[in-house]
């Protein structure tokens, strides 16, 4: 193991955003020509700290030290300055640009005459170096390109050198959009260049991989480091244990149901693309969970059986009226300029209807009723919806949801950010009106919160790998099943 | 996430619209051979150096000010004040430029500045483009009615001989259109410093985060659009040799015209500075003397211009990609 | 107590343009010495009816949210007041017909627009900025030597004056009031305005959003009359 001198420590970092502790007190470093594998389940906290190495978030408590120097305040340009990269999973490239614009926005040194050839080679040598046999020419628009292209660009661009040293590359996810064969010459890359001495952060969920090319593994859960050591102490057997075992937790003592209830059948749905091992069928008063790991087709399901509305489509069959809770509420849920009650009351305008005109008084009626079931912590609903906080912007959305006339009620991760005392009150809820013949799909990236469902259909790679009944649920068995390599 | 299939050198699975896309790039170039063509067809006498000076002559100002255009609409803003701009230059030009050649270039380099101070206002303050060049459109023309409540003022000699140039072989109108075409192209599209002003309409918060200022992009970008907006009043005054306080109203629609003809878009980015020319020679020809030789009545050749718009759109739509 | 009623109307986006209003009259009647303050305000409200009913119809427009503008409108109401007279054709028994045409030929031309937009994917600055030309060019051909006054009845009606303000300006108040109500009071207001904050959004709530969006061209289109 290298690891001769610390490039940069973390001492008891926190982030706090709202009531979520995104990270805990953590502390962690890295040395000169190391590769550390950095793996958790979703929520852990792993792209907070990667924000913070990178200088793009600022921690409220802790250190940073960077080559034995205190930063005071560590931002994007100190980073860059000290030769730290960070490639993201939102692509940072301009797809207005060619390949070879692109390698120049990176690099300011880039300039003058013959500046287009130099970015060119530049960004063609790293290519050819990292993904040979890779198939781009440096005049190709990055907008016309594949994803995978695109990420090869993106992960050569951040290898290049001009004038600034590189010490760290930080890859989340490097290989999300990648095939086998280019992934594996990506990992084969860094382990070239960790031994040149350019350290690397490697964020990923395929196991084998961080087992393959990390120094040393860091698992994180709930915003902290739980684990820390040479990889090859681990095996996947023991990564897993280490992510998903739960600490204590209230379980919900409900009435166990073996099997699908005989009541009528509200969705029937089949994830498109290559087979699924199961449909997944949603019975009346169910609680359906969606599991698996983030971005694995769950969203795109519940958007199509929600487009499906009460009718058929392809393979879909929904029974009645549906509504939906957005998990990103910026951009799916909340109307900014209204208050909170018009939030609430938009799903059933026809039911706040008094002759021609909406009644305001029934508007104000059905918010407070909501408010009620549901505890919105407000004094006013007339208030701007913004005045809530995060948790309670998302009770207003489940309100809106749950006070319409639908009958199935679709979920696409609602509970991220939220806190645990929002959580347990909504989820009280959500079994109530299960119990009184309301459906619920719930894709979550909880596992805890699949304690909540009858039955759940882990997703990955875009169709279902695994349908576990309550009987049959635990979280190993989910974590087991997200994470199961897909057959070559 | 199904994998990308990436074996060896075989074709990427995400171009089978190859030569669809050639077409769409080739859409504005083909637009105007088409529209020759027709003048061709219909007055074989037009195609003739004599033809082409008279027909093309006001493309200029009209290119310039669709370039203006360009320059905005490249960092996803609008400026709908181009045309009162161009009004209140000529009328400068018609009257300081010539009287008191230093006042009227202080005057000019004073648009300039304030045009490049609009960028930065929209910038800091995040102001919506259309709404503030909306607001000035208001103040140049008001401006320009104040230096010339009616039509008159004499262009400057040195103004009359460029634009009245005959080089051989070649119309004028040709030769310049040329000229300014390139070196636009050379400018923003060629240049190390235009791939960062094109990346900010691609992806600004890339750019801002590889460490370039993204107020001096907006500066500058608008600071072009004035200075182009000053070429075009004054070409325009070198062709009409008189100025009048409406006499450009028309070229904020038409620039923005050119600009969407030429193959650009009104968010992301994409624009292209050859396109934006021949999109305004294209508007030139068809809106005056295209329409003349099919006979169409003068009152349908407004009409004809919308038509063409909507023709060329479509096809663009069809070809692949939305028109922005 | 009245101090926050005061910031509270400060604060709201419209109160400077009534402010300013306010002041470039005072301005102008200082300029002519108190000479036909009186005259001015009737005026200035008859004519100013015309742009606020146009106004409100680019306002429902723009309120789909960025992008979305009507430039059609200038042309929409030439061809409108073009068809209009003609149909009427002087005739004060046509005045209801005319009246008809003209919000039907409106209408029709706010369908086209929304066409354009959705059908062929142009840019809505743009579509509506080609069928301005067209539709100019209709109106020069369609009303080529018109000469026609309005009928009588028609003419008389519109310089009634109520309590020396004009019936225009009146009538145009309560046309800003009843769209006021649409917008904030009824289920189709209540859609474009959450259309235009969050189209998305406005989807997954079960707002129908390519529909709401055709009336409001249609309606946009409709105001030209």
């Amino acid at each position: 193991m290298p690891a001769a001198d610390t490039i940069i420590e973390l001492r008891d970092v926190a982030r706090h955003y709202g009531a979520v502790r995104a990270l805990d007190g953590v502390t962690f470093s890295i040395g000169t020509g190391e590769c550390v594998g950095l793996v958790g389940h979703n929520g852990a906290g792993k792209s907070t700290l990667m924000h913070v190495l990178a200088g793009t978030g600022t921690p409220d408590r802790g250190s940073i030290t960077v080559n034995g120097a205190q930063q005071g305040g560590y931002a994007v340009e100190v980073a860059h300055r000290l030769g730290v990269r960070c490639v993201f999973q939102e692509l940072s490239l301009c797809p207005n640009l060619t390949v070879a614009e692109n390698t120049r926005i990176s690099h300011a040194a880039l300039k003058g005459w013959g500046w287009n050839r130099r970015a060119a080679s530049l960004i063609m040598g790293k290519l050819d170096e990292i993904f040979p046999g890779h198939g781009i020419a440096p005049g190709d628009v990055v907008g016309d390109l594949a994803i995978g292209k695109r990420q090869m660009v993106e992960v050569a661009r951040a290898f290049t050198v001009t004038d600034e040293p590189l010490q760290l590359v930080i890859l989340d996810e490097p290989t999300s959009s990648l095939d086998a064969h280019t992934a594996a010459q990506l990992l084969a890359y860094v382990r070239r260049s960790v031994a040149a001495g350019v350290s690397c952060i490697l964020i990923s969920h395929l196991l084998g991989e961080i087992l393959d090319t990390s120094d040393r593994i860091v698992i994180m859960r709930d915003g902290k480091v739980v684990a820390s050591d040479a990889a090859t102490a681990f095996d996947r057997d023991r990564l897993v244990a280490t992510m998903g075992a739960a600490a204590v937790h209230e379980r919900a003592a409900a009435a166990a149901a073996e099997g699908p209830r005989s009541t009528a059948v509200m969705v029937s749905a089949r994830p498109p693309g290559e087979d699924s091992a199961a449909d997944l069928v949603a019975h009346e008063g169910e609680i359906i969970g969606l599991a698996g790991l983030a971005g694995h087709g769950q969203t795109r399901l519940l958007i199509d059986i929600f487009d499906a509305g009460a009718g058929r489509s392809g393979g879909l069959t929904v029974a009645a009226p549906v509504a939906l809770v957005a998990g990103d509420r910026q951009t799916d849920g909340i109307f900014p300029l209204w208050s909170i009650a018009a939030n609430i009351g938009i799903r059933s305008l026809n039911k706040l209807r008094r002759g021609l005109l909406l009644s305001r008084e029934l508007e104000t009626g059905m918010a407070e009723d909501w408010q009620q079931r549901i505890s919105i912590r407000t004094p006013d609903l007339t208030n701007n919806i913004l005045s809530l906080s995060g948790g309670n912007q998302q009770k207003a959305l489940f309100a809106r949801a749950l006070g319409s006339d639908a009958r199935i009620i679709l979920m696409d991760d609602p509970m991220r950010g939220v806190d645990i005392g929002t959580k347990l009150e909504v989820y009280d809820l959500i079994r109530e009106e299960a119990r009184q013949g309301r459906t619920f799909l719930w894709y979550t990236t909880e596992t805890e919160e699949l304690s909540n469902c009858d039955r759940v259909y882990v997703f990955r790679d875009g169709r279902i790998v695994a349908a576990l009944d309550r009987s049959e649920l635990t979280e190993e068995k989910v974590i087991q099943s997200s994470f199961a390599e897909a057959a070559p | 996430m199904t994998p990308v299939s990436l074996s060896g050198t075989a074709a990427p699975a995400r171009r089978p619209l190859h030569p669809l896309r050639l077409l769409r790039t080739l859409l504005p170039a083909l637009s105007l051979i088409l529209i020759l063509a027709a003048i061709a067809y219909l007055n074989p006498r037009a195609i003739s150096y004599f033809g082409f000076n008279l027909m093309l002559n006001l493309a200029i100002p009209i290119a310039l000010a669709t370039l203006a255009q360009m320059f905005v609409i490249t960092i996803n803003e609008l400026d709908l004040s181009i045309g009162t701009f161009v009004g209140f230059v000529g009328c400068v030009t018609a009257t300081w430029l010539h009287d008191q050649p230093l006042l009227g270039i202080a005057v000019l380099a004073g648009g300039v500045a304030v045009y490049a101070g609009l960028g930065v206002l929209i910038h800091l303050r995040n102001l919506p483009s259309i709404v503030v060049t909306l607001g000035m459109s208001f103040v140049w023309q008001g401006l320009a009615i104040l230096l010339l409540p009616k039509p008159g003022g004499k262009a400057p000699d040195w103004l009359l001989g460029m634009m009245g140039l005959k080089p051989p072989f070649v119309p004028f109108p040709v030769v310049a259109a040329i000229v300014i075409a390139v070196v636009v192209h050379f400018g923003l599209m060629r240049s190390s410093y235009g791939a960062v002003l094109r990346g900010a309409g691609g992806n600004g918060q890339a750019i801002d985060r590889a460490g370039w200022s993204l107020l001096k992009t907006k500066m500058i970008m608008f600071g072009l659009a004035g200075v182009f907006g000053v070429f075009s009043g004054l070409a325009l005054i070198g062709i009409t040799t008189s100025a009048d306080a409406n006499i450009g109203n028309g070229y904020t629609l038409l620039s923005i015209a050119g600009v969407i003809l030429g193959g650009g878009e009104f968010v992301g980015g994409r624009v292209s500075p050859i396109g934006a020319v021949i999109g305004a020679l294209t508007l030139a020809l068809a809106a005056s003397p295209l329409l003349t030789f099919m006979h169409i009545p003068p009152d349908w050749q407004v009409g004809a211009n919308g038509i063409i718009l909507i023709v060329v759109l479509a096809a663009r739509a069809l070809l692949g990609r939305r028109g922005g | 107590m009245s101090m926050d009623r005061v910031k509270k109307l400060l604060a709201t986006p419209w109160i400077w343009s009534f402010v300013g209003a306010l002041l470039v009259w005072l301005a102008a009647i200082t300029f002519t010495h108190g000479y036909g303050a009186g005259g001015m305000l009737t005026a200035g409200l008859s004519l100013a009816v015309f742009m606020v009913i146009v106004g409100i119809g680019q306002m429902f427009v723009i309120t789909l949210g960025p992008g979305n503008v009507d430039l059609s409108l200038p042309a929409n109401i030439g061809l409108a007041s073009a068809v209009a007279m003609k149909v009427m054709d002087g005739n004060d028994a046509m005045i209801a017909v005319g009246l008809a045409a003209a919000l039907g030929s409106g209408i029709a031309i706010g369908i086209a627009n929304y066409g354009l937009i959705r059908v062929l994917r142009i840019p809505p600055i743009i579509a509506t900025l080609s069928s301005s030309f067209i539709i100019l060019s209709i109106d020069i051909s369609y009303g080529r030597g018109l000469q026609i006054k309005p009928p009588p009845g028609f003419a008389s009606f519109t310089n009634i004056q109520i309590f020396g303000l004009p019936i225009l300006a009146i009538l145009g108040v309560i046309f800003a009031f009843v769209c006021g109500i649409v917008l904030q009071r009824m289920i189709y207001g209540r859609s474009v305005l959450a259309i235009g904050q969050n189209m998305r959004a406005a989807r997954l709530a079960g707002i129908p959003v390519e529909r709401i969006r055709l009336i409001t061209y249609a309606f946009s289109g409709a105001r030209g009359h």
